[in-house]
């Protein structure tokens, strides 16, 4: 039994405990937040108050010209476009694939102890990039978005975690749907999924960012400009310095223009649809790590 | 057992034929939704291996698989002789490890604190900014990282400046690189890995902490017995992950990260075979079979480490991966 | 409910692949395709006035297919393994055009060339008294007698030199700078001045790297660097010269260093990799020098814009070939041949492929052809014919009311498929007569020309050698960077670590194979 002190003294250190257990906290999430604060102030700051390197968390002599130049460079404008394309097509396809697998791999079948196996060996070896190269140039998939939609198909870990949620559904409902005439894809279209909408929605986000994010394989099977996707856009303004359109600028306006402004507004479009749509489905994301983990 | 469960269910007529082959016709729309996802896995997955023989030739893109001169082990040989080679495997293996060290403890940290927080509230919202780093990829995430270490216009060397010191050029600094590197990749990612290791956290049943506070458990006890065993077989499998791909690295992060400055420390191997075959030093001749070998090389070396480490988890009581 | 979601989806799904295949496969209502660089601009190379009016007005309706420029090998790599390269393409590296040949999938068009193209171009090459076009052809188009090249040539006086404010000369009261040393004097003078007037504190270079900027000083002290570029020196017996291990680049990096240590040049020149930030410092007053294209006088206009802005005078004019050592360092031209067309064998119009190429480059009197509204724009709108000491010029209109093709490399450019664009530019580049110097005919400045250095750009690249130069290449600009911008990397301590480099890669010998190759081909 605790004495009035003893609580009191916990009460104390609990406090103080709390306190700092807090401020902790408070600097680990402003460790991710600030930088892009700071990119936001950047693209809206003049050229010459970046150069003398004084802008911190608020834009300096505020402009758009960044924005300007950015947002009419038809160029990445189509790089935009181009990666809704992959991922709204490739969420869709891949959502669909991975669970059309997974629900026949989460009953017990004739050999599928053998597609188990199959699956899981993809896990441990793969062909390397080379190959894989060489693969997709002879299926003429180069410089198509089918370069990336096709090898993508189905995830592993993906697969491994709705095929563990399928597994979890109650045989009773499965067996009172038979006993009632409804049977085999008839089922498992009107019973089973949509009594999956979690796991589905949860890996279809997981597809979303996925392909949003895609940069490795866009970079090295989209190059033609017609097919380039964000990320590889964004990274040629970045790390090549390929800012153009600096012509449609008024000269007026070209005094506040300078190539970090543009690299920040370019980092501040290209980051924005994910930084809108996660905080909504972050639950959903929870959720199915979870689901997850427990496997 | 299987095969008892299989008879029960045979209530329905099968077709002759699919009984023959022990397939029932009820089933059969099972099958054919797996077919999908196998010719996937075949075409995908297990044809593009046959591409593995280009490492044991001189491949030229205009001649093919056909007409490619055969040099047998020669890119092997070559392998073992190339600093550059060795110089991006101890690149990955110090990224990784590094990675692993200071990336390992702060998610389950955060997790830790974050579970001691009361305020649902307040709860909410650090998670949901810590989470923000890792919706943007990487190309984003440097480029926020490098705009803000500029030695001129950055806002890490204008503090620096107000204080009186120097600028660094962080980014082009190899002995800054890698604890740039580390920063960032710890920065953007342990929002995310924390959820792991806080549901397990939570998984933990409230009423045994009630019970511990009862019995007069102090707060790091509680943490000590009953928080981290809750943690420990997530703990564990990650090391088992993390050993088998510690010769692997992620391609995005090293290359919207490194600069032609710092090679030496950030050249990996995956940037390694990327440069020289489809990137800017591919230059006139880039040499596929040498860089497919090297491919190959990596690939065995991390399912060797990967066996390994799941037979030395298995002995040791703990659970595989396999 | 959740039906109807799925049903979307499906639909969702075959809707936006069914467009993607159908965009992919679109009409084939073109001859052939052609090469153009994309510089990630502002405009669509479909839908632009110029790329319109050649097709309107050409022999042959082309596809545009746009290649990066940065990384331009690699990136033709990629399509070159793919198959499904374009049917022209181009380059500005001879070697990179050779080892493109050598590939084997480029159409030998001697006899094509003969038929289609000849002619005329006999003439124009003649006509211009700069280079015999037999010698051209044989020695910069052809391969062991058979041709692959489609020549363009662009006689400017120097593909990079230097452009000065010669008004902060005069208000320096400085002299043109004839030496290196003066040179750099002059730049240090440069940023120690504000000498536009802009807000205290902006920081104000004298030199910059980016872009042109280390070729011209490569150019300066007479640098070929091997690996890094495929322009070698030889001496007089046949042997490649090492410049980079020489004391001309010991001196080169003594001075960059200096300039980035003094602050004259920016040290973040490295991620100013097509050198719009050095540009645009000139353009507003915070460079003094621009080393930059010597064939475009891009920054007339902006700096129009700054005299009203700052109410200063500005004249820029060139920095004649500065001294080293007591000798004129020519500034660098690329050899004659300065783009290199290739066809690809694949390629279905060849005959068309040829007669578009004719009238691209030349046009029937040279001065209707492709090229020249690429140049100067549409007659009326951004350009009217004057008469000036009899003969028929053309004069630009300023910002003239169809916005008009950028014209990059003036009067002297013969083609760039490049520079097709327009709509979305302003009309930035203007050429009154005051700054055509540098790009006005040849005759003014046959001293210039006595003294340019061409390109030795002769070499067959070899194969063994790939491997060496990728890796050394790196290791090479890794220590030029470092010792430009690392204060304690001292100059003599890159020499040596360059040095060992060297020996360690075994750089000799593969040096040696090219002067084997020069000394057999010297015959």
């Amino acid at each position: 039994m605790q004495t009035e002190l003893t609580l009191k003294r916990n009460k104390k250190k609990f406090v103080w405990f709390n306190l700092f257990n807090n401020i902790i906290l408070i600097i680990m999430a402003f460790l991710c937040l600030y930088p892009f604060l700071y990119i936001l102030a950047l693209s809206f700051s003049s050229g010459i108050a970046i150069s003398r390197g004084s802008v911190s968390i608020i834009p300096i002599d505020a402009t758009f010209v960044n924005f300007k130049v950015i947002l009419s460079n038809p160029m990445f404008i189509r790089s935009l476009v181009n990666s809704v394309i992959l991922t709204v097509v490739g969420v869709v396809w891949t959502t669909s694939m991975t669970v059309i697998m997974a629900y026949p791999m989460s009953k017990q079948l004739k050999g599928g102890k053998v597609v188990s196996t199959m699956v899981l060996l993809t896990m441990l070896f793969s062909a390397g990039m080379i190959p894989n190269y060489i693969w997709i140039n002879t299926l003429k998939l180069t410089n198509t978005f089918f370069a990336i939609w096709l090898p993508s198909t189905v995830n592993v870990f993906n697969l491994l975690l709705v095929r563990a949620f399928f597994r979890e559904m109650p045989k009773e409902l499965e067996d009172a749907a038979r006993i009632d005439g409804c049977t085999g894809f008839q089922m498992f279209l009107k019973i089973v999924l949509p009594l999956s909408m979690p796991v589905i929605i949860t890996i279809a986000l997981f597809a979303l960012v996925g392909y949003w994010n895609e940069f490795g394989g866009s970079l090295i099977y989209l190059r033609s400009a017609d097919v380039m996707t964000l990320p590889v856009r964004l990274n040629a303004l970045i790390n090549d310095g390929m800012v153009g359109g600096v012509g449609i600028l008024s000269p007026e306006e070209m005094v506040f223009f300078s190539k970090e402004g543009a690299k920040a507004a370019a980092i501040i479009i290209s980051a924005l649809p994910m930084v809108l749509i996660y905080p909504f489905v972050q639950k959903y994301f929870a959720k199915g790590i979870m689901i997850g983990s427990i496997k | 057992m299987d095969k008892s469960m299989k008879k029960k269910k045979s209530k329905v007529i099968d077709l002759p034929l699919a009984k023959k082959r022990g397939i029932k016709r009820t089933e059969l729309y099972l099958y054919l939704m797996l077919i999908p996802g196998i010719i996937f896995f075949i075409l995908f997955r297990y044809v593009p291996m046959y591409g593995i023989v280009m490492a044991f030739q001189d491949f030229q893109i205009g001649l093919g698989f056909a007409d490619s001169p055969w040099v047998g082990l020669d890119n092997f040989a070559r392998i073992m002789q190339d600093p550059y080679f060795w110089n991006a495997m101890k690149n990955t293996m110090i990224l990784n490890l590094l990675v692993f060290f200071f990336g390992m403890p702060v998610p389950i940290l955060f997790a830790l604190l974050l579970n001691e927080v009361a305020g649902p509230k307040f709860k909410k919202a650090i998670q949901t900014i810590v989470y923000l780093p890792h919706f943007v990829n990487w190309v984003v995430y440097a480029g926020i990282v490098i705009m803000m270490l500029s030695p001129s216009t950055g806002i890490v060397n204008f503090i620096i400046k107000t204080f009186g010191g120097d600028p660094v050029a962080f980014m082009e600094n190899s002995k800054w690189w890698r604890v740039v590197y580390v920063g960032a990749d710890v920065l953007k990612g342990f929002g995310w890995a924390s959820i792991i290791y806080y549901a397990a956290i939570v998984s933990v049943d409230q009423e045994m902490y009630e019970a511990a506070k009862i019995d007069g458990a102090s707060r790091a006890q509680r943490m000590r017995y009953l928080t981290l065993p809750s943690i420990a077989p997530t703990i564990n499998i990650m090391l088992i992950l993390q050993i088998g791909k510690i010769v692997t690295i992620g391609f995005d992060q090293v290359w919207t990260m490194s600069n032609n400055m710092v090679l030496d420390v950030s050249e990996v191997i995956s940037t390694y075979i990327y440069r020289r075959t489809l990137g800017p030093q591919a230059g006139l001749f880039p040499q596929f079979g040498y860089m497919a070998a090297v491919g190959l090389f990596q690939s065995l070396l991390a399912l060797v480490l990967v066996l390994i480490s799941d037979r030395i988890s298995k002995k040791i009581g703990q659970k595989g991966i396999i | 409910m959740k039906k109807t979601i799925s049903l979307i989806c499906i639909i969702v799904l075959v809707l936006t692949m069914s467009i993607t295949f159908l965009v992919g496969c679109k009409s084939s209502d073109y001859d052939f395709t052609v090469m153009v660089y994309d510089r990630g601009e502002g405009f669509d190379y479909e839908d632009n006035i110029t790329t319109q009016w050649i097709n309107n007005n050409g022999p042959a309706t082309i596809k545009w297919v746009p290649i990066q420029r940065t990384d331009f090998v690699g990136q033709l790599n990629a399509y070159l393994a793919a198959k499904d390269y374009p049917d022209v393409i181009h380059t500005y590296d001879r070697t990179h055009a050779m080892s493109l040949v050598s590939t084997g999938l480029f159409e030998d068009i001697t006899d094509l060339f003969k038929e289609h193209c000849e002619e005329t171009y006999r003439t124009a090459i003649d006509d211009s008294g700069l280079f015999d076009y037999d010698e051209l052809i044989r020695n910069y188009c052809s391969v062991d007698g058979k041709q692959y090249i489609v020549p363009a040539i662009r006689p400017s006086v120097a593909q990079n030199g230097i452009y000065i404010r010669q008004d902060w000369l005069d208000k320096l009261d400085l002299d043109m700078p004839t030496t290196v040393e003066e040179f750099y004097d002059v730049c240090l003078a440069f940023s120690q001045n504000n000498l536009d007037g802009l807000p205290a504190g902006t920081k104000v270079y004298g030199y910059d790297f980016a872009y042109a900027g280390l070729s011209v000083l490569y150019n300066m002290f007479n640098v070929r660097p091997y690996p890094e570029s495929m322009d070698m020196n030889v001496d007089e017996e046949g042997n490649v010269i090492v410049d980079i291990l020489g004391q001309n680049f010991k001196d080169m990096i003594t001075l960059g260093k200096a300039m980035i240590e003094n602050g004259i040049a920016n040290p973040e020149y490295i991620t100013d990799k097509d050198g719009v930030a050095a540009s645009t410092a000139f353009n507003t007053g915070r460079m003094g020098t621009s080393p930059s294209l010597w064939h475009s006088a891009r920054f007339v206009t902006a700096m129009s814009i700054q005299a009203d802005t700052y109410g200063v005078n500005p004249e820029v004019v060139g920095v004649p070939a500065l001294k080293y050592n007591g000798k004129i360092m020519p500034y660098f031209q690329t050899e004659p041949v300065s783009t290199n067309i290739l066809i690809a064998k694949k390629a279905k119009n060849k005959d068309k492929i040829m007669q578009w190429l004719n009238w691209m480059l030349l046009g029937e009197d040279n001065t209707s052809g492709g090229w020249f509204t690429l140049a100067n724009g549409f007659e009326g709108d951004n350009f009217i014919y004057k008469n000036i000491d009899g003969e028929k010029t053309v004069e630009k209109i300023p910002l003239g009311t169809i916005p008009a093709p950028p014209a990059w490399y003036g009067a002297a450019y013969k083609l760039d498929l490049d520079y097709t664009k327009t709509g979305m530019w302003k009309f930035v580049d203007t050429y009154p007569a005051e700054y055509r110097p540098y790009t006005q005919k040849i005759d003014e400045y046959g001293d210039y020309l006595a003294t340019l250095h061409y390109a030795h750009n002769v070499w067959q690249p070899i194969r063994e050698a790939a491997d060496f130069e990728a890796n050394f290449t790196l290791e090479y600009q890794q220590i030029l960077a470092k010792v430009l911008k690392d204060s304690t990397y001292s100059v003599d301590k890159a020499m040596q670590d360059l040095q060992t480099k060297w020996n360690e890669m075994n750089g000799n010998y593969y040096v040696g194979l090219y002067s084997a190759q020069y000394k057999s081909r010297a015959n």
